[in-house]
């Protein structure tokens, strides 16, 4: 857009000063976007941070309904290693549920938690025991690796456990989880991202 | 007006939408798809013997050897959203537990690079047969051959077909 535009649109009499965020635009996050912000009053700032928690919250809702409904306490994870390749590959996001009453066979991929440890792993069970009353024991081994996973397990432990998984995979999409994986890498880009989607929510008055 | 950020951002979401949707019809595509190969098993020479496992020599378990013929049509979709094809031989046996199951060989066969079809003869186990104490004399074992289907995008489902029965013998060799 060129700057005569913006000048016969301004509502301020004084000419804006030539610097970069005036000559891109009406809503940049530069000074007019600031402008903005000061002319609300404050029934629509209020009204704009409920906005911006109705977002949030909304999100906490859906994660938590997908928590009861899938009966797994996180129904979505990333793959973050390279041991299922070529099934799985960094970055990959699986869904997961954990039906009880549907009982955990060999041949499955599980996302477990090995105790005292807080990074879920995605493997495949290889060999599987249950008792008589119920009680089931598994050991298993990821795609890519050549040995299964009794190395990555605490120490002593030789079976994992019901307790010990997260879900069991059931659908999958590739690369979208990458994001996760590069905050997980560059935190700061965490603060990056929601700052300026915050900044963008408070400052865009539709 | 439209800044930059305005149709900077439209454009994102256009894509985004296009690339979800996309991704969605692909993933649509292997739903309804379920291929049944024509699979024969055949299990030679068993015999059992009583070992320590390699996590535990204090301990002896009974631990059991046979080798194995497996032939399978292809068990891949043909639709274009397959990667690989994990297939696994799972063996079921009456052991010193209610349930009891391993894997005792398995293959990834990926799209386009891997043949999708098996013909095994007198494979050796990939994995080693344990029972978890002594429960394998004189029992039955059944070997089927199952396979999961990774997608591009979409469902994981499992399937399983063919499987032969055996008893093993109730003597040590």
């Amino acid at each position: 857009m060129s700057s005569e535009e913006s000048d016969t649109k301004a509502v301020a009499p004084a000419p804006a000063p030539q610097s970069w965020w005036t000559t891109v635009g009406e809503y940049t996050l530069g000074k007019d976007a600031f402008g903005e912000l000061s002319q609300m009053t404050k029934r629509q700032i209020l009204f704009q941070v409920m906005n911006v928690a109705l977002v949030v919250f909304s999100a906490l809702m859906i994660w938590k309904g997908l928590m009861v409904v899938t009966g797994s306490e996180s129904p979505i994870v990333v793959v973050l290693s390279g041991s299922m390749e070529p099934a799985f590959t960094r970055g990959d996001l699986l869904f997961l549920t954990n039906d009880k009453s549907d009982p955990i066979r060999v041949g499955e991929i599980l996302v477990f938690k090995v105790r005292g440890r807080d990074i879920p792993i995605v493997h495949r069970v290889l060999k599987l025991h249950e008792d008589h009353n119920g009680n089931l024991k598994f050991l298993t081994k990821g795609d890519n690796n050549r040995v299964d996973d009794r190395g990555l397990y605490a120490q002593d432990q030789l079976w994992l456990h019901p307790d010990d998984v997260v879900g069991r995979a059931r659908a999958f999409i590739p690369y979208v989880g990458i994001v996760t994986i590069l905050m997980n890498d560059f935190p700061f880009l965490k603060f990056v991202l929601l700052g300026v989607l915050g900044l963008y929510m408070l400052l865009n008055r539709e | 007006m439209h800044s930059a950020l305005t149709r900077g951002n439209a454009i994102f979401s256009l894509g985004f939408t296009c690339v979800a949707l996309a991704t969605f019809l692909c993933a649509v595509t292997t739903v309804f798809e379920n291929p049944s190969p024509v699979v024969s098993v055949n299990i030679h020479n068993p015999f059992v013997r009583n070992q320590q496992q390699y996590h535990r020599w204090s301990q002896r378990f009974d631990r059991a050897y046979f080798t194995f013929d497996l032939n399978a049509g292809t068990c891949m979709p043909v639709t274009a959203n397959v990667v690989a094809s994990c297939t696994t031989v799972r063996l079921r046996f009456t052991g010193s537990q209610a349930v009891n199951q391993i894997i005792v060989w398995d293959k990834i066969m990926r799209r386009d690079i891997d043949d999708p079809r098996i013909s095994l003869r007198d494979m050796k186990l990939k994995y080693p047969f344990y029972d978890d104490a002594h429960g394998l004399r004189g029992n039955n074992i059944t070997l089927s051959l199952h396979w999961n289907v990774v997608p591009v995008a979409g469902l994981l489902p499992r399937n399983s077909e063919g499987h032969v029965t055996i008893k093993l013998d109730d003597q040590y060799a």
